[in-house]
């Protein structure tokens, strides 16, 4: 009985879907599908309103622009006022999970005294291969074989040179290198690089070159 | 306009079998220790979870970091101790909501320490952990409640399934619009198509490059796969959504199957529960059945997804399968 009057509309009933609405939209609110991915300078110039005219057709193109229009003006104050809740438990309602992958083939090399030890997704060289594929260390794998400047390319070098004076105590030369290529990557060319000696065991800043590897 | 609200009345107050939920407790809660479990067993904790200046590989935190004030360098290590013991707690159902709390809000700061280590699946997981905070899932396959002789609900509303449903909509179609909104490749037929892209980037993904090339259809024909599910997925708040969690298991084994993205896939699996629920309620109410009576007299599997013996979302009946 006590059930039948709960799911016919009790006030808890009531007021447990108001609750689980307000939830729902507040999430879809931070992170609404496709609108969350839109910045706030989409569709402001006349230029770009006419190519989006010209690109996704009339009805398309005025959809685009109210899109845009609702969610600099609606949904982006919105969020600022609602968001800040998100930071707590570092939980942003942002979902654009793995959009399009590399446009580039990209490997990391490190040699110990010459001796190539790894090299991504090489078979064989595959020194600390468990540590450098961990999926919070990925990351900054990525950046390292892609931007030379990033912020924590300095920490994956040292890190690298670290644990390979630890497996290998008599080395006097640890180069990390970044290879290049376009799908499938038959021939990858070198990118950027940094060698690091002994005794100072400094890490450089990188050197950027394009030599045919 | 009273009828689709009575009817969403309803559906968030059916009762549900309230060992659903606490499965997705579990399962969210065991991705997480098992993944700062391998972080120390690699010996990474210290290169993760210390700064720049001690050690550490990031020199990137969040400015959201605030126990660092009072933990000072003993920060990282106080936080993967406490997120890994009171993630382990959650996953055990020892210590209830307060310790659940507790685990969202370390694992939501050691996050903050090393941004770059924080994913997508992170934030899913602590946002599903923060859903079920509003639920008695703590209270269901719990230790706590089991070792102080406590009864745990057999049903819960489903307020937070319903919500975790959405959440997985949102999810899945954000990604699925993003990707279209970024390029069109994802349905294009072209010769590198996105998903090779994707699962054989060497950084991340299992497959070579130059021998998958030999299969461009086939990864044609799973981006054109991936759009629709994700796009599809506006399923989940319909009665298809255990149709949609069979592909969608699908394609998450698959993903687990050719890239190194760790605890991804399993992280998002542990949410299916809520998603095969129609399915799994029955299961369970018969295997609860099954082991009150001998097999013999066991009658016919039951085809609500509340266990038999329930009667409300308010019941307090302890599950034999303690």
């Amino acid at each position: 009985m006590h059930q039948d009057a709960d799911r016919s509309g009790g006030w808890r009933a009531h007021a447990r879907a108001v609750v689980t609405m307000m939830a729902v939209g507040l999430v879809f609110l931070l992170g609404t599908p496709g609108l969350d991915y839109l910045k706030a300078s989409a569709y402001r110039s006349n230029t770009q309103r006419r190519e989006a005219i010209q690109e996704l057709g009339p009805v398309g193109g005025q959809l685009a622009i109210l899109a845009a229009e609702v969610n600099l003006h609606l949904r982006r104050p919105l969020t600022r006022k609602l968001g800040g809740i998100q930071r707590v438990f570092r939980a942003r309602q942002s979902w654009h999970l793995y959009r399009n992958g590399p446009g580039r083939v990209r490997r990391v090399e490190v040699r110990v005294d010459g001796e190539r030890v790894y090299l991504t997704g090489h078979a064989t060289a595959d020194w600390r291969e468990a540590e450098l594929r961990m999926r919070r260390m990925r990351p900054i794998m990525e950046t390292t074989a892609k931007d030379p400047k990033a912020k924590n390319t300095a920490g994956m070098v040292r890190w690298i040179v670290t644990a390979a004076r630890e497996d290998y105590p008599e080395a006097e030369r640890v180069e990390v290198r970044a290879w290049w290529g376009r799908f499938p990557g038959k021939t990858l060319h070198l990118h950027h690089g940094w060698t690091v000696t002994a005794p100072s065991w400094e890490v450089p800043a990188a050197v950027v070159q394009k030599a045919s590897g | 306009m009273m009828r689709p609200w009575k009817a969403w009345v309803a559906a968030v107050s059916v009762p549900m079998d309230a060992r659903i939920l606490a499965m997705v407790r579990i399962l969210a809660a065991s991705c997480v220790v098992f993944d700062l479990a391998r972080v120390g067993l690699l010996g990474l904790a210290d290169d993760f979870f210390l700064p720049y200046v001690l050690g550490g590989i990031s020199q990137i935190h969040d400015s959201a970091l605030v126990v660092d004030v009072l933990f000072g360098d003993a920060t990282g290590p106080v936080l993967y101790g406490v997120s890994l013991a009171a993630m382990s707690l959650v996953a055990l159902g020892i210590g209830g909501r307060p310790v659940q709390l507790l685990a969202i809000l370390a694992y939501a700061q050691l996050g903050h320490l090393n941004p770059p280590g924080d994913r997508g699946v992170d934030r899913i997981l602590r946002t599903t952990l923060l859903a079920l905070l509003f639920s008695n899932a703590h209270r269901v396959w719990a230790l706590g409640p089991w070792l102080r002789k406590k009864a745990s609900p057999a049903t819960v509303s489903s307020a937070v399934p319903w919500f975790l449903r959405f959440f997985l909509v949102d999810v899945y179609l954000s990604a699925g619009i993003s990707k279209l909104m970024t390029t069109t490749q994802w349905v294009d037929y072209q010769h590198h198509p996105v998903l090779y892209r994707i699962l054989s980037d060497p950084m991340a993904g299992r497959l070579d490059p130059v021998a998958a090339e030999a299969l461009t259809p086939l990864w044609n024909a799973g981006g054109w796969f991936t759009i629709v599910m994700e796009l599809g997925s506006i399923l989940i708040v319909t009665r298809f959504a255990p149709w949609w969690a069979v592909a969608g298991i699908g394609m998450h084994l698959g993903i687990a199957a050719t890239m190194h993205l760790g605890m991804f896939s399993w992280g998002m699996l542990a949410l299916y529960p809520v998603l095969l629920a129609p399915w799994l309620g029955p299961r369970l109410a018969k295997l609860s059945s099954d082991r009150r009576r001998p097999r013999a007299t066991a009658t016919p599997s039951s085809t609500s997804s509340v266990p038999q013996d329930s009667a409300a979302g308010t019941s307090a009946t302890r599950h034999d399968g303690r």
